[in-house]
This record gives C-alpha cells, structure tokens and sequence, in this order.
C-alpha cells in the first residue's frame, strides 16, 4: 500500500516537472519566433520606405495577405523565414499626405498560430513642409 | 503471526508502474538540454543581427550616388562614400569610402569585415564563404534596397541564416 501511495507521489511530481517543461519549451519558442517577427517586420518596413520612396500614392496597391517572404521579397527562398507569413495593409489619407502601414506577421499552425503587429506611419510632409496643429503642451 | 516483505502483486504493480513512468519519462528528459540550446540559438540570432547594425546605419548615412547598382559577385565588396558632418565647423568634412567585404580565414571560413580609412574592423566572425547562389551582397536596383545575406556559423553550433535589408533613400 506505502509503495503504491509513493509512487502516485512521484507519478504527480514527475507530470508536474514535465506539464513545466513543455510550457518552458513553448515560451522559448515563442519568443524566439517573436524576435524573429520583428527582425522579418523591419525588413518588410524598410520594402515599405522603398516603395514610399518611388510611389507615394501607391502604397495600398502592395496590401497582401498571408504571402511567405520568398513572395513578398521576389526572392528564391524564404530567407531563413520559412513557417511564417506577411499580411500587410495600408490606410492612407490623400488630404493629409500621410499614410498608416501596419504589417503582421504570421508563424504557427491551428492552435500554435500566433501573429504579432507592427504598425508605421509615413508623412510625405515630414521634412516641415506642412504645419501641424499641436497638443498646445 | 504478521506477514513481512513484498509480495508478489506488489512487486508487478511497482514494476509495471515503474517501466510505464520511464516510457513516459523518456521523451521529457532531454528537454532541459533541448531548452538549452534553443535558447543559445536564439540569442545566437539575436547577437548576429546586432553585429550588422554598424552596416545598416552605413548605408542609412551613405550617399545614395556612390553605391553602384551593377551586378555584383558573390564575394564582391560593397563600397561606398558617406559624409561626416563636423559638429566643431559646423559643416561637413569631405566623405569618407566605407568598404564592407569578404575576408576569408580558411577555405569555408572567414569574416565580414569593414575598411575606412585604412582602419579594418571585423563586423562578425564564423562567417560561411559566399557562393554565387547565395552572394554576400544582392542589390534591387529599381528599388534601391540592399540585401546583407550571410551564413553564420560558430563552433559547435549549427549555420544561423542571417538576413538584413535596406533602403537607400536617394
């Protein structure tokens, strides 16, 4: 009977320790996966300060949705993103010349799927041509 | 009279346990170790990137005229002027040429390294040497981004891909 009692002990204890791994695994993955969000969202971002460069007004033709990076980019591959995705949409406002682009990224699958967003404002005016009307602080 | 020791019920039933405990328990005890090295590769990752932050912030200073848009190799070096404004004069001293190659240590091996003004810093070490499919620099000439491109690669550790892009605001 005691051996009986200490081993559903030990079963407890030992599913417990496993239940913190796997969720320390879990977290460590997605944070890596986060980190590499963001580095992948820089680089869409800079793709977003070229095409503001040549085309203003055209941004909201580049909105697309769930593309891997080897499309996004025009490249062979996925450059070591392989797994995650681009969704990308633009809000722009002709009369103030300023343009809201936000850039999610993808990673995951079914219950692990997760995104995380990343949002820049570009201002044709920016260089203080246009006035701004201030919070008066 | 009392009965001592184990019998022969128990004996199965702790043996039985015990070897479905150990099945179960396999999968889990590498996991420590697996953590270990996820989070080695992670701030591997990181570390990498951060490296090249001194080229991104070249390039974003550079002057967009004295990149060349040609086609470059795969080992070609990526050249370039930027100005320095003198805050003591207040106005900018005559640019400077920034050279950002390939230095290769071993035939596999070598470094990304920077050049100004005949002062050689070595940006990152356990650099894989660039192929043609895979070149160190690629340039998008109609968009004006560069592309850093390299396999990293320490001892003991597995290549990390490491990617950048910028945009060469002309």
């Amino acid at each position: 009977m005691e051996i009986v009692i200490a081993i559903a002990i030990f079963s407890i204890l030992v599913l417990v320790m496993a239940k913190t791994l796997t969720s320390v695994t879990y977290a460590v993955e997605q944070t890596g996966n986060r980190r590499k969000a963001a580095t992948l969202a820089g680089m869409v971002l800079e793709q977003y300060d070229a095409y503001a460069a040549g085309s203003y007004d055209a941004l909201v033709s580049y909105d697309c949705d769930q593309v891997p990076p080897r499309q996004f980019f025009g490249g062979d591959d996925n450059l070591g993103y392989d797994g995650f995705t681009i969704t990308t949409r633009s809000e722009c406002a002709p009369e103030e010349s300023t343009c809201q682009v936000t850039v999610t990224i993808g990673s995951g699958q079914g219950v692990h799927a997760r995104t995380v967003a990343f949002t820049k404002n570009y201002d044709e005016n920016s260089l203080g041509a246009k006035t701004v009307f201030g919070s008066g602080l | 009279m009392t009965r001592r020791g184990i019998s022969l019920i128990e004996v199965m039933l702790f043996g039985g346990i015990g070897a479905f405990m150990l099945l179960s328990l396999g999968s889990f005890l590498n996991k420590p170790v697996m953590i270990g090295k996820m989070i080695a590769r992670t701030e591997q990752e990181r570390w990498a990137i951060r490296a090249l932050d001194p080229l991104v912030a070249d390039l974003k200073e550079a002057d967009p005229s004295t990149i060349s848009w040609d086609v470059w190799a795969s080992t070609a070096a990526l050249v370039f002027a930027k100005p320095t404004f003198n805050l003591s004069s207040q106005g900018y001293l005559p640019p400077t040429q920034v050279t950002y190659r390939y230095d290769p240590a071993t035939n596999d091996t070598g470094s990304l390294v920077r050049l100004e003004g005949g002062t050689m810093t070595v940006v990152l070490n356990h650099v894989d040497k660039p192929t043609s499919q895979d070149p160190l620099f690629q340039k998008d000439p109609k968009l004006h981004v560069i592309m850093i491109s390299l396999h990293y690669r320490t001892p003991g550790n597995g290549p990390l891909r490491v990617v950048r892009r910028v945009a060469i605001q002309s």
